[in-house]
């Protein structure tokens, strides 16, 4: 009891010492969060994973060592040396200049599929989440049946109806991913739509548009910024996975899924071939899942032990 | 119990709806005409309409739908454009290959994840812990496909105890079929005995802090029992509910896989008609696996209901 008494009283002093400071602006949440995330060691090497990758695939051009359709006849299925660090393929393209180019397709799939997913899931769940009724019933039955479906049973389904090809890769991994952006922006409009800030929006006469997007969704931010990361690993990975079955990028475009898959040939001769590909793939894929893991763990108070 | 499986039967009709219009408006889609693809680019434009008129694909859409949905509920997804054999059948046909490989895949996993999850959480923070979870952490990033090429790399290239790929009988070459099914097992087992060492460690370290496991500890029972007989049982629940649902996962999951091992499935069947442009084929594969997929799902369900009287009620 004596405890007890001792912590009641330790909070109440804190308070005043919090009273005294309340000049003193207290760190935002997102100051708060971006620190919680810089101590935490596997966030900061998914961070660094990913910058590297977005490097790799903006500085391709600079830091390729050769162009990466570029033909060596003489050179074919090279294990790594000093001219070729990781060795060539089939018709001697340098595999690193590939690896390195590769990074653009998995970017560029990564961010049009995610945006297509976060730019139709987000106002759907938006909607579905303020309007309520009929109107969310609807979106949701649909958004149920689209999660019905295995996620690459889908995308392969789309991709069969629309043909192989990088857009039509997007598009269906765009499509895939929607139902869980509206899920979760629905979750989190649901969880705030009855506070007061927001009641008080609506009491001033703001529009249901004004609401949704100004108001509602910057506090629905923390969890569609995990599952962007989180998604944008997805997307790699499927992408991968279409390339690798022979339905994304058509060649000579280099690709990561398209190269483990041609490697997988070449496996007794130069085994580096599908092996860096898919190293590639993997170390992208850990960078994107460790950083949502932090981004889950810096933005949510509960979880954060800063 | 009825009343929820009742309830949970009448909320799968719209979506199975739904599913089944997605599925017919997807492939009417397809760039060109089937007819065409059918018959061949260079077919009597009259045999062309009489293929059209055949296959009713001169009436409404929603007429179309309706006459498909209704042929789908008599079993009937229609014939192979390659072959013509019906759907059904080329599915039903595949589908041991694909249940063996998911069936063995989902077992050795449960080896290796229960009792790796069990130490795991018992001695939290110790090595043994430290490094299930890093390679639990690794093993879920792993992309299947890359895996099984290492797994061929090491096993059937460099030292050669495995075919690289190939399929026999099980009825008829049981030891066969199983050199042929090791490597895909093993690629599969490696990322669902991470995603299963996860969920049940943390599962299990869930219930470690409950109150009810200090009373017992406190009341002096052992710790092999307390974590057995208290521990064990109640983290199980959601455990079982994670290993259900990957293995629903997994009927999605083995195509690149059976691609990789020419192991012919239902995923192998399903890529074959895709780059075959076999549509019925496809269509007919996407609907059965999401069918497939949405009735384990609701087992997975049900099972819980049943093990929770909780879920039941809520």
């Amino acid at each position: 009891m004596g405890h007890r008494l001792e912590t009641s009283a330790d909070s109440s002093l804190s308070l005043e010492h919090e009273a005294l400071f309340e000049d003193q602006a207290p760190r935002s949440l997102l100051a708060q969060s971006l620190a919680a995330l810089a101590h935490d060691r596997a966030a900061m090497l998914g961070a660094v994973l990913f910058l590297a990758l977005v490097g790799m695939a903006v500085l391709a051009g600079v830091i390729a060592p050769y162009n990466p359709l570029a033909v060596h006849p003489q050179d074919r299925l090279q294990l790594p040396s000093r001219a070729y660090l990781l060795g060539t393929d089939e018709l001697g393209r340098d595999l690193l200049s590939r690896i390195i180019y590769g990074s653009r397709v998995s970017i560029s799939v990564g961010l049009i599929s995610v945006g297509i997913a976060a730019s139709t899931g987000i106002p759907l769940g938006l909607i579905g989440g303020y309007r309520g009724g009929l109107t969310d019933a609807v979106i949701m039955r649909v958004m149920d049946a689209l999660l019905a479906f295995p996620g690459i049973i889908l995308a392969l389904a789309i991709i069969s109806a629309l043909g192989p090809g990088l857009v039509n890769a997007m598009i269906a991994i765009g499509i895939v991913s929607i139902p869980g952006f509206a899920r979760i922006t629905r979750a989190s409009v649901l969880s705030v739509k009855e506070e007061e800030f927001v009641v008080a929006a609506r009491a001033i006469g703001a529009a249901d548009f004004y609401v949704m997007f100004r108001v509602l969704l910057p506090n629905c931010l923390s969890p569609l910024l995990v599952k962007t990361s989180v998604s944008f690993a997805g997307a790699i990975l499927t992408e991968a996975a279409l390339a690798f079955l022979g339905l994304g990028v058509p060649p000579p475009t280099p690709s990561w899924g398209a190269m483990l898959d041609t490697g997988r040939q070449y496996l007794d001769q130069t085994p580096w071939y599908s092996f860096s590909a898919g190293a590639a793939i993997f170390l992208a894929v850990l960078g994107m899942n460790l950083l949502g893991d932090g981004l889950r763990d810096a933005l949510d108070p509960r979880l954060r032990q800063v | 119990m009825t009343a929820y499986i009742v309830r949970r039967i009448l909320q799968l009709a719209p979506v199975l709806l739904l599913v089944s219009a997605i599925v017919f408006f997807v492939f009417h889609i397809v760039p060109g005409d089937v007819a065409v693809i059918q018959l061949g680019e260079d077919a009597d434009p009259a045999q062309v309409k009489a293929l059209r008129v055949e296959l009713g694909l001169d009436k409404p859409l929603y007429v179309q739908y309706a006459v498909w949905l209704g042929d789908a509920l008599h079993g009937d997804l229609g014939k192979s454009y390659i072959n013509g054999q019906s759907v059904v059948s080329l599915v039903l046909e595949k589908f041991p290959a694909t249940l063996e490989l998911a069936v063995l895949g989902s077992l050795l996993s449960l080896c290796i994840s229960v009792p790796v999850g069990i130490i795991s959480a018992v001695r939290r923070g110790s090595w043994i812990d430290q490094i299930a979870r890093a390679v639990a952490l690794l093993g879920y990033c792993l992309p299947r496909y890359w895996l099984a090429v290492l797994l061929i790399l090491l096993f059937a290239v460099k030292v050669r105890w495995f075919p690289t790929a190939g399929y026999a009988n099980l009825a008829e070459q049981p030891l066969t079929n199983l050199r042929y099914a090791a490597l895909p097992v093993i690629s599969l087992a490696v990322t669902l005995t991470a995603v299963q060492m996860r969920y049940l460690r943390a599962g299990l370290l869930d219930v470690i802090a409950q109150d009810y496991v200090r009373t017992a500890l406190a009341k002096g029972l052992s710790h092999r029992t307390t974590v057995l007989r208290h521990v064990l049982k109640n983290a199980l629940i959601p455990f079982i509910t994670v290993v259900g649902l990957e293995f629903a996962n997994l009927l999605g999951g083995l195509v690149v896989v059976e691609q990789i091992f020419s192991w012919p499935g239902v995923g192998w069947l399903m890529i074959e008609s895709i780059t075959e442009r076999d549509y019925a084929v496809v269509q007919g594969v996407v609907l059965l696996v999401t069918i497939g997929f949405v009735l384990i799902n609701l087992l997975v369900d049900i099972g819980y209901a049943y093990l929770d009287p909780r879920i039941r009620y809520a």
